[in-house]
């Protein structure tokens, strides 16, 4: 059984994660995709629902692991639309 | 003979500077100056308004995340990862479940990055 307190540990966790990707495209994709998620489900009451969704939020936690990982593997050159002083990235 | 001269002249020369450098008082360089509260408060404040639905005229220190600045639970969440990537820190679930307000983050950011 998830809880809210599980859940927003599972958001946080995911919202870390996302900030990992190096390119813009997907870091911005992945916090926006999260975030969507879970607003869309807020209201959500029925417990063997959020249970099912807090297990597919835990396999994407996993997925999103394993894409950010890759995805430090490769340089990118920083978008016209990013702050250059950024110091970390 | 020639060959003494100049032997005997370096020698000198290196004994110069030790003896100047131990007169010297001494100066300490510090790499990065200790960051202070107002630059923690105005990199917090540009960090939280990447978070879209918080209301950035109501951003102050006293401003409390849920009752003034209209954020939900999840929003708050977001905040608070908002600051950790700002601050390349990591703020504990413990923490981050008593952290209320504007100021309780700066606060605690700034003990944290004092540590440093």
């Amino acid at each position: 059984m998830a809880t809210s307190r599980q859940v927003l540990s599972l958001y946080k966790q995911l919202l870390e994660k996302a900030y990992k990707f190096d390119n813009y495209n997907f870091r911005e994709y992945a916090k926006r995709k999260i975030h969507d998620s879970f607003k869309e489900h807020k209201g959500l009451s029925g417990q063997e629902q959020i249970n099912s969704l807090y297990n597919s939020g835990i396999d994407s936690l996993a997925q999103l692991q394993r894409q950010t990982s890759i995805s430090q593997m490769y340089t990118f050159e920083k978008l016209v639309v990013e702050p250059l002083d950024k110091h970390h990235h | 003979m020639f060959r003494l001269a100049v032997r005997s002249a370096r020698v000198q020369m290196a004994r110069a500077p030790v003896a100047a450098a131990i007169v010297r008082a001494p100066v300490r360089f510090y790499a990065v100056a200790p960051i202070t509260k107002e630059e923690v408060t105005s990199r917090a404040f540009e960090a939280l308004k990447t978070v879209a639905a918080l209301q950035e005229s109501k951003l102050t220190l006293e401003a409390n995340f849920q009752k003034d600045l209209g954020l939900d639970s999840l929003d708050t969440v977001e905040a608070l990862v908002a600051l950790e990537e700002e601050f390349d820190l990591e703020i504990p679930d413990k923490i981050s479940d008593e952290i209320k307000t504007v100021g309780e983050a700066v606060d605690y950011i700034y003990e944290e990055e004092r540590k440093l």
